[in-house]
């Protein structure tokens, strides 16, 4: 690393986004620099971490190490991908970046009223690898590690899981309905860890979902997984011209998995990688149109005045190889 | 339509000449294979109660469809023969979207599936005046999705039966051969996998030497 330009980023939160992170949070974390888009990933594993030696009301820091264990374990479950951690011990250091320790603890962040917790990164440039990276859990709102959740308490293993999908450079997955009560976005559903919105307090949400296994496998799957999935891809077009920002889901009715992925670019086109083989439902929608920053960098012009629609045929996805391209055609609201 | 036809041949139906062991018989022609439901789910989010959420219905069918039936046959007895027959369709996997969350209107997604089936009967004529048989046998489907995208094999066992009626007379008689007949699939194309019961009505000439 000597030698080369860091650059680090703060990125991601279960609640909605306060501040927005200079790079654009995708499926799959990345950032651009100039022209250039670099995939954040880590090159070597195990991804050795500290825990803060904080206590907050109602959790130790032993208990939020178990927690984060478990979170990291489930994460390594995942078939097909080689993931692993080690935690190394507690430190009196706080979660910040440049210090060239991974730690995960709670933290202060009062003035981030609507953050749970958030990753920061810091990473090559030029490869993308993380060299380091920080998750901090707000100890501002109530916790807990309870194993059936406790009512007005957050779950730290839940919080821990979403975070520690952003750790290993998953961005967020627009797989979940919100309502507006009372100003702030409320979660009706959600299909992936990876939602931006947490589950309300006294809620779980540990399992991960077929959208958090198509991403972290698409970042960290081996030939296998290559070999035994297949992707879609194509374009959403509105009166011609592409739609950026467009959330494209693939549903397998065999299955019920859903998979999301959005349009990156200003023709529209999608990829959505890790699937398996079978014939799909393809349903394009807009992006939450109150948080749109939260999935895709705040400074792209997203397209929000578009309709929903499915695509007007099944998609076969093929064993190890990418659909024909589709092109979906959606009208403005 | 069919069932009209081979009401007025039935009337007509005269005899062929007899076969014999050894006998060949080829026949080509048209075969209708029924639909069947191929299952139904929604797409659903999980709600922080852990109840689900739909975000819309599926609910698919594999379409009834016109196909081509070929078959040689070889007679062991003047009243039992064994044929192998190869049948080929291209049925639409339709797949009903309805219940949209966001009021998005209800559509049909449908993809066009190849299905082929390479099997053999054994055919018993039960009298040789009015030319019926029956028959059972047991074949072999494959069924491959668009692009060839995914291939899906399995094995039918069928049973039927149905009447010749010769056309033409002498040594070599041409014959209309209408067969009914119903086959048991261990694995089809379908969102749910389980054993499916698909009639067939097939209708074609076959030419004996």
């Amino acid at each position: 690393m000597s030698g080369r330009f860091r650059h680090t980023a703060l990125l991601a939160a279960a609640l909605v986004l306060v501040s927005m992170p200079p790079a654009g949070a995708y499926l799959k974390l990345g950032a651009r620099l100039g022209d250039r888009l670099v995939n954040l990933r880590w090159g070597a594993f195990p991804i050795r971490y500290f825990v803060t030696n904080r206590d907050v009301a109602g959790v130790t820091a032993p208990q939020l190490q178990q927690a984060a264990g478990r979170a990291f374990a489930t994460w390594a479950s995942v078939r097909d991908v080689s993931l692993s951690a080690e935690f190394v011990g507690f430190t009196s250091t706080g979660p910040s970046t440049g210090d060239g320790m991974n730690v995960i603890g709670f933290a202060d962040r009062p003035e981030l009223a609507r953050v749970l917790g958030a990753t920061s990164f810091t990473f090559d440039v030029v490869s993308g690898q993380i060299v380091e990276a920080d998750i901090f859990l707000n100890s501002t709102f109530p916790w807990s590690v309870a194993s059936n959740g406790e009512s007005g308490r957050h779950d730290v293993e839940s919080i821990a899981l979403h975070e520690i999908g952003h750790l290993h450079a998953l961005g967020h997955s627009a797989l979940g309905e919100t309502e507006l009560t009372g100003g702030a976005r409320r979660v009706i559903a959600a299909e992936a860890v990876m939602f931006p919105i947490a589950f309300p307090a006294g809620s779980l949400n540990r399992a991960l979902r077929a959208d958090d296994i198509a991403g972290i496998s698409d970042i960290y799957g081996n030939d296998r997984f290559r070999g035994a999935t297949g992707s879609i891809a194509g374009r959403v077009t509105k009166n011609g011209s592409g739609v950026l920002g467009a959330h494209v889901v693939a549903f397998d009715p065999a299955s019920g998995a859903m998979v999301g992925g959005f349009s990156l670019s200003q023709d529209g086109s999608f990829v959505i990688a890790g699937l398996d083989p079978g014939s799909y439902v393809v349903r394009v929608e807009p992006l939450d149109d109150g948080d749109p920053g939260s999935f895709l960098d705040a400074s792209l012009n997203i397209d929000l005045d578009f309709r929903a629609a499915f695509y007007e045929r099944l998609v076969p996805v093929p064993r190890g190889g990418t659909s024909r391209s589709i092109e979906v055609r959606v009208q403005s609201k | 339509m069919i069932p009209a036809l081979a009401a007025l041949l039935l009337p007509s139906l005269t005899v062929a000449q007899a076969p014999h062991a050894g006998t060949v018989e080829i026949g080509a022609g048209v075969v209708w294979t029924a639909g069947y439901d191929a299952g139904g789910r929604p797409a659903t989010e999980t709600r922080p109660s852990g109840a689900p959420l739909t975000l819309f219905q599926t609910d698919s069918r594999l379409r009834a469809a016109l196909g081509l039936d070929a078959r040689l046959g070889v007679y062991v007895t003047p009243r039992l023969s064994v044929e192998g027959v190869f049948r080929a369709s291209r049925p639409a996997l339709r797949t009903h979207l309805s219940g949209d969350f966001e009021s998005v209107a209800a559509v049909d997604a449908e993809e066009t599936i190849g299905s082929y089936l390479a099997g053999g009967s054994v055919v018993y004529h039960v009298a040789r005046r009015f030319a019926p048989f029956v028959s059972a046998g047991a074949g072999y489907l494959r069924q491959v999705h668009e692009d060839n995208a995914g291939v899906l094999s399995g094995v039918e066992v069928h049973a039927g039966g149905g009447i010749l009626h010769a056309l033409t007379h002498g040594r070599h008689p041409v014959a209309l051969r209408i067969e009914g007949q119903i086959s048991t699939r261990s694995r089809s194309v379908a969102f749910e996998q389980k054993r499916r019961t698909v009639p067939s009505l097939a209708f074609g000439i076959t030419w004996r030497r």
